[in-house]
């Protein structure tokens, strides 16, 4: 192309150039159509190349064509296999997540029967002797282990053997953890999955399992009264019947938590220490009113008919002496100033017995209206103690709300405590200051009846 | 057997207040036996005064039977008799009387009455125990809780058991004692005047 642009180039220079050559016109001319025919020569040869070239270009443009149609047909069959290809994968891979999702459900169900049987395990006494079963248990709760045939497998024994182990009465020799927290060899009993009774050198009890070591734990606190018997025969093979916890091991944790009768009453609060003063006062005060009954009983009807015969036969001296042998109790004081009285008219007589009862009476009934008074103070001490207690307990509500009834409940607890100290001081007292009255009251009676006698003796013996 | 058994489970139930309630009940209903026997043998009495003034005449002691033939007993056994002093040797006697006339229905009645407040007692307990159970273990262990609730129940049902009937019985017991004694006082004035009227008869003579 660029060649037939340089040679019209030069045709034209040459045509301008000629005019100015004019002479050498001819030579010019020929040279002229030699150059023309040279240059017609020469495009035709252009013409030709040109035509060649352009034949083989559209060959090649055919043949690009013809590949592009042919790639365009591939692509679009590529897109469909990448189509279908991607529907597939869509499809396998919800195929999986089914699959997994079952099998994820599967390590749940066995995670979680693991996990009970765990809990189960950890109370258990047949856990004592298999301590390694809870560690197996615990290796199931690993998430990231997934449990195989095998697992499961296990699993299920471990299942079967906790149950057979709940039929059964195992007597062994094993290692127990006792009150003090030594480590000594005893001999086991396990009854059943619901408590081990031990022994070590006579001492009996109940054992429980520590939660985390599955070792066998002597349960504290004292056994409750005449347990310790019923043990050491069933032990001994004595009976068939033993002692049992069978609310697995709530009641066994109880019992250690008992606390003694002193503590529980100091756990009433403040107001206890009145009521155990009432009470103590209150048991002195009977005492000493015992005592003096003691003091005061004697044979008086025996004494009377002495008195009376002596009396009769005008023997005063004799009569006094008598009266005298019982001195210091009321009915002797009583027959001693009547007797003094003996020669005055009937009426001084009388006066002076009544006068002498009168004295008499208080000394009979001292301290018993004040045994009435602190019987009926010692419950509202207790109701008091109750009522400041609740008092705190409220407060505690008023704080904490009643989100837990724990904290409230033990409150209440100890509030009525005093309550029932109240009641518990104030019942013996009740019955006592009864009797000890009527005690009194016949006291008193056979004094005026002896005063009677004597002042019928004595006008008698003035006939 | 089975009644038997389930009485028995009925007071371990009870706590241990149980065996104090049981105790006072055994106390008061022997004393309620005890008494209701010998109102049954006194009653038998049938000393009118005109039989009694012919005892006194005679100074036959009577046969005891009950207080009046007691007193009229007593009065007859005295070893000194003088018209003056007769009629206070008659109060005494009559005075004598009255203590065994009344002995035990106090007692009884004031059994009766205690016998709630045990039963109190123990429904106090037994309430401490169960705000305990609270307090350990939440409302959620109502087995446990319910045992101090029975037992607070039971105490008080048998405390009334045994209050009711005995309060009752007492009352009953009071009220004889009160006829009894009318009955003897009356006795006592018919004999008295007798020997009032002899006792003047002797000054004037």
């Amino acid at each position: 192309m660029g060649g037939r642009a340089w040679v019209l180039a030069a045709v034209l220079a040459l045509g301008l150039c000629a005019p100015a050559q004019a002479a050498d016109f001819n030579q010019a001319a020929k040279q002229t159509a030699q150059d023309r025919s040279q240059a017609q020569a020469e495009m035709s040869r252009a013409k030709q190349d040109i035509a060649q070239e352009r034949a083989a270009m559209q060959a090649k443009l055919k043949a690009l064509q013809e590949s592009l149609a042919r790639e365009k047909k591939a692509l679009a069959q590529a897109r469909e296999d990448l189509a279908a290809v991607s529907r597939r994968r869509a499809e396998l891979s919800r195929q999986l997540a089914e699959t997994s999702g079952d099998l994820k459900e599967l390590a749940g169900h066995v995670r979680a029967a693991a996990r009970e049987l765990l809990a189960m395990a950890e109370r258990s006494p047949v856990t004592a002797e298999d301590p390694g079963r809870l560690e197996a248990l615990r290796a199931y709760l690993n998430k990231s282990r997934f449990p195989g045939l095998t697992d499961i497998e296990k699993l299920v024994n471990l299942y079967f053997g906790e149950i057979t182990a709940g039929g059964q009465i195992a007597r062994r020799q094993g290692a127990l953890v006792n009150q003090e927290g030594q480590d000594v060899q005893a001999d086991l009993v396990r009854l059943g999955g619901f408590t081990t009774l031990y022994r070590v050198n006579g001492q009996v009890g109940l054992a429980t399992l520590g939660p985390a070591s599955g070792r066998l734990l002597a349960a504290g606190g004292e056994l409750p009264w005449g347990l310790s018997g019923d043990i050491n025969a069933y032990l001994d093979r004595q009976t068939d019947a033993a002692p049992l916890d069978i609310s697995g091991g709530a009641a066994l944790k109880q019992l250690s938590r008992r606390e003694t009768l002193w503590e529980q009453i100091l756990s009433g609060g403040p107001l206890v220490w009145p009521i155990l003063a009432v009470g103590l006062a209150a048991l002195l005060l009977i005492l000493e009113r015992l005592w003096f009954f003691r003091r005061v009983r004697a044979n008086t009807d025996e004494m009377m008919t002495h008195v009376a015969e002596l009396v009769g036969k005008g023997d005063f001296a004799g009569a006094l002496d008598e009266a005298d042998k019982q001195k210091g109790r009321p009915t002797s004081n009583v027959l001693t100033a009547g007797l003094a009285l003996r020669d005055q008219p009937s009426e001084v007589i009388d006066n002076g017995l009544s006068e002498a009862m009168l004295r008499e009476l208080p000394r009979l009934e001292r301290f018993l209206t004040a045994l009435k008074v602190l019987a009926a103070v010692a419950p509202l001490l207790g109701l008091l103690g109750t009522v400041t207690g609740m008092i705190n307990t409220f407060q505690v509500i008023t704080v904490f709300g009643t989100g837990d009834p724990r904290l409230m409940a033990g409150g209440i607890s100890e509030a009525l405590i005093t309550t029932q100290l109240g009641l518990a001081v104030a019942i013996p007292i009740l019955v006592a200051s009864a009797l000890l009255g009527r005690r009194a009251q016949r006291l008193a009676g056979d004094m005026e009846e002896k005063a009677v006698a004597l002042s019928a003796a004595l006008i008698q013996a003035r006939r | 057997m089975d009644a038997l058994r389930s009485a028995w489970e009925f007071i371990l139930a009870g706590g241990p207040v149980m065996w104090p309630l049981m105790a006072l009940s055994l106390w008061l209903w022997a004393l309620v036996l005890y008494k209701f026997l010998w109102l049954a043998r006194v009653r038998r009495e049938r000393l009118e005064p005109g039989q009694a003034l012919e005892d006194l005449l005679r100074r036959r002691p009577p046969e005891v039977l009950g207080p009046r033939s007691a007193a009229l007993a007593h009065f007859l056994g005295e070893p000194y008799h003088a018209p003056k002093a007769d009629v206070r040797l008659w109060e005494a006697a009559v005075r004598r009387q009255g203590p065994r006339l009344w002995r035990h229905v106090d007692t009884i009645l004031m059994l009766a009455a205690v016998a709630p407040l045990l039963g109190l007692l123990g429904t106090v307990s037994g309430m401490i125990d169960t705000f305990a159970v609270i307090g350990e273990y939440g409302t959620g262990n109502a087995q446990a809780m319910a045992g101090g609730i029975r037992e607070a129940l039971i105490t008080t049902e048998t405390g009334l058991l045994v209050a009711i009937p005995g309060l009752f019985a007492g009352y009953v017991l009071r009220r004889q004692a009160r006829k009894l004694q009318q009955g003897l006082l009356s006795f006592a004035a018919a004999v008295h005047s007798w020997l009032r009227s002899r006792q003047e008869a002797a000054c004037s003579s």
